[in-house]
């Protein structure tokens, strides 16, 4: 089997990708692409400490599955928000969607 | 040493989310992002968590990356075009890197160094035990969380019917 | 009348009595005058296995199960049977003949004939097409209907990848197929695909929740996900027997899950001018039509019997092998018997129904099962 370290390195690229992602961009769908890259490295780093240095318990396990699910509604709320601001504007471009700044 | 299907795993999931964010066409983007769950999916199988990996594929993949699909399709193509793309990306990439090569340092220079467990991982039936019995008040939270964001994406991409 | 149903079967059993007798006849032709000259023993007709080792030394590799017996040619070939099988049936079903040209006897060869048309047409591409997933989405589509095949058991030993977790695994695959239609049909690049694809999409991902939900009633009754042990559990009393609501609605659900009639809109011809696949071509389409929805229901039959009707349990005499192919031919002919009998349903009646009626349906024997299992009760 792999080293800890491997799999805790591929989880810390992903997490890197995922904040250039949330930087840089300005796509709104872009930056939901990112967080979920960023849920997903987060969910690889808990499963590979469970494996790793608990492996009677699988409390890593659940802790992945209710991160799942609460990205699951995440993505769901997070996309029905773009659409109704694409739909009102035409545009997702989320610098130029500044009503309240104040 | 490192063995080739840890390798092409990481290789294959780390290309497809540079694709995902890097890809001209969103619609490209969205399917390599479906490509970099399956490689999760995959990741987690290695991890001898098969139940967790058909979990993954089955939410991930089978609902979120569709969602997503669907959504990216609703919208009209042409209006993609307006969005320019991020002015300080140099900067970005450069943060990405060194964030990146920190988080390295410190997981290299640690005292994990664990190579194979010693012990099989406790089975799967054990999830269930314990969010009944020791997380069943997240349990109730993630219902009324799930339900509540279907109740609100519902009412917020209704379309007004006037 | 020569020509009606009963006739039909009438001649199909003699066919396969006559092949019957003909291979006995071989087989003692060969014993009794190439015997004397090669060594084969009487005990050699009568306990094989001493003789032909090699023989079930290569049926236990993992290669043979997975090209061969339980996977990749034995689906197809299920497939293939099912094609003449579905054109034969809806012919008597609707008082006509149905294929009789392809083969001497009863259009046999008529799948032959298919595949055949289907290789020699032109492979048509559009330009506007997006190529790379328009070749890819019927790939696609043929290999995630495949990987379902794996875990699923036609004997204990008959299984190529048995896992605890075999029920997930179906789910897992079920969850691609919305995927591969969507990829599908946007890469067309055209209004009706896109048309079409909406409507596979919505109506696959909403009967999704209403088959995974019938599904788990099995699996409470039998205490774990492995398929194997779910139909051991059955050698008392079958679980159609006991959870006839959520058979019926899985049966309902793997209707719309191959999207044939009554749930057919995202393919109808006059409706919307065939749909996702209205751009594909010869042997894209006939992947998609000819191999991955057979494939699907292969998968979806083999589904259905091995959680409610008691898999490979049958009488003694006859080997579990047979009692598992005809259980699931008869569900193949049920899911089939619809497209004969009952119109289209509406896209928004469609939906509406998944969501309102058989999520209910499911649920509600689900709850029974739990209460049935939580209060001692074992089957």
């Amino acid at each position: 089997m792999e080293p800890l370290v491997n799999y805790l390195f591929v989880s810390a690229v992903l997490f890197a990708i995922g904040v250039y992602g949330l930087v840089t961009k300005k796509n709104a769908l872009r930056m939901l692409f990112a967080v979920e890259i960023l849920i997903n490295a987060a969910n690889l780093n808990f499963v590979a400490f469970t494996r790793y240095l608990h492996p009677t318990s699988v409390t890593g396990h659940s802790l992945a599955m209710f991160s799942i699910a609460l990205a699951a509604a995440e993505a769901a709320v997070g996309l029905a928000i773009i659409l109704a601001v694409f739909r009102l504007r035409k545009d997702v471009d989320v610098s130029e969607i500044k009503g309240l700044r104040g | 040493m490192v063995d080739v299907t840890f390798l092409v795993l990481a290789a294959v999931t780390i290309v497809s989310a540079i694709v995902a964010l890097e890809a001209k066409e969103v619609v490209y983007g969205a399917l390599a992002l479906a490509l970099c769950f399956v490689g999760i999916a995959g990741f987690f199988a290695l991890l001898d968590a098969v139940f967790l990996a058909m979990f993954q594929l089955t939410v991930y993949v089978g609902a979120i990356a569709v969602l997503i699909l669907f959504t990216v399709m609703l919208v009209r193509r042409e209006e993609w075009l307006k969005v320019k793309e991020g002015v300080h990306k140099a900067a970005g990439v450069l943060v990405a890197i060194v964030v990146a090569l920190c988080f390295g340092y410190f997981v290299y220079a640690s005292t994990m160094t664990h190579t194979t467990p010693s012990v099989e991982q406790a089975p799967f039936t054990l999830i269930g035990a314990q969010i009944l019995s020791d997380y069943w008040l997240a349990l109730i939270a993630l219902a009324l969380v799930l339900a509540s964001a279907v109740i609100g994406a519902v009412v917020l991409a209704k379309l007004e019917r006037d | 009348m020569l020509r009606t149903f009963l006739g039909f079967l009438t001649r199909i059993v003699i066919l396969i009595v006559v092949v019957l007798v003909l291979g006995l006849v071989a087989i003692s032709a060969a014993y009794y005058l190439i015997g004397p000259i090669l060594p084969i023993t009487p005990s050699m007709l009568i306990r094989p296995q001493e003789a032909l080792a090699f023989t079930f030394a290569l049926m236990n590799t993992d290669l043979f199960k997975i090209t061969i017996f339980p996977g990749f040619t034995f689906v197809v070939l299920y497939g293939a049977v099912a094609v003449l099988w579905e054109r034969k049936l809806l012919a008597k079903m609707q008082l006509r003949i149905g294929p009789l040209y392809a083969g001497r006897f009863e259009g046999i060869l008529q799948p032959i004939a298919d595949v055949m048309k289907l290789l020699s047409k032109e492979l048509v591409i559009p330009k506007v097409v997006d190529r790379f997933f328009f070749i890819l989405a019927p790939i696609l589509t043929v290999t995630i209907a495949t990987a379902a095949v794996a875990v699923i058991p036609v004997t204990e030993r008959w299984v190529i990848a048995r896992s605890d977790i075999g029920v997930l695994v179906i789910f897992a695959v079920l969850a691609f197929f919305p995927l591969t239609a969507l990829m599908a049909a946007w890469s067309s690049n055209s209004r009706y695909p896109m048309i079409g694809g909406v409507r596979a999409l919505h109506q696959l991902v909403a009967y999704e929740i209403p088959l995974v939900l019938s599904t788990i009633t099995p699996v409470v009754y039998a205490g774990s996900l492995d398929l194997i042990e779910i139909v051991e559990k059955q050698s008392n009393i079958w679980f159609i027997l006991l959870a006839p609501i959520s058979a019926l609605t899985f049966y309902i659900c793997s209707l719309a899950e191959l999207e044939r009639i009554p749930f057919d809109l995202p393919e109808a011809e006059p409706e919307v001018a065939s749909g996702w696949l209205a751009e594909y071509g010869s042997m894209n389409f006939g992947l998609v039509m000819g191999v991955a929805v057979y494939i699907k229901l292969y998968v979806l039959s083999a589904l259905f019997t091995t959680l409610f009707l008691g898999g490979w349990l049958g009488y003694h005499p006859l080997p579990p092998e047979f009692w598992f192919l005809l259980k699931t031919f008869i569900v193949t002919t049920l899911l089939i018997i619809p497209r004969g009998v009952y119109p289209r349903l509406r896209i928004d009646l469609l939906l509406k129904q998944s969501w309102a009626r058989y999520l209910i349906l499911a649920l509600i024997n689900l709850a029974v099962a739990a209460a049935a299992v939580l209060g001692g009760f074992k089957p």
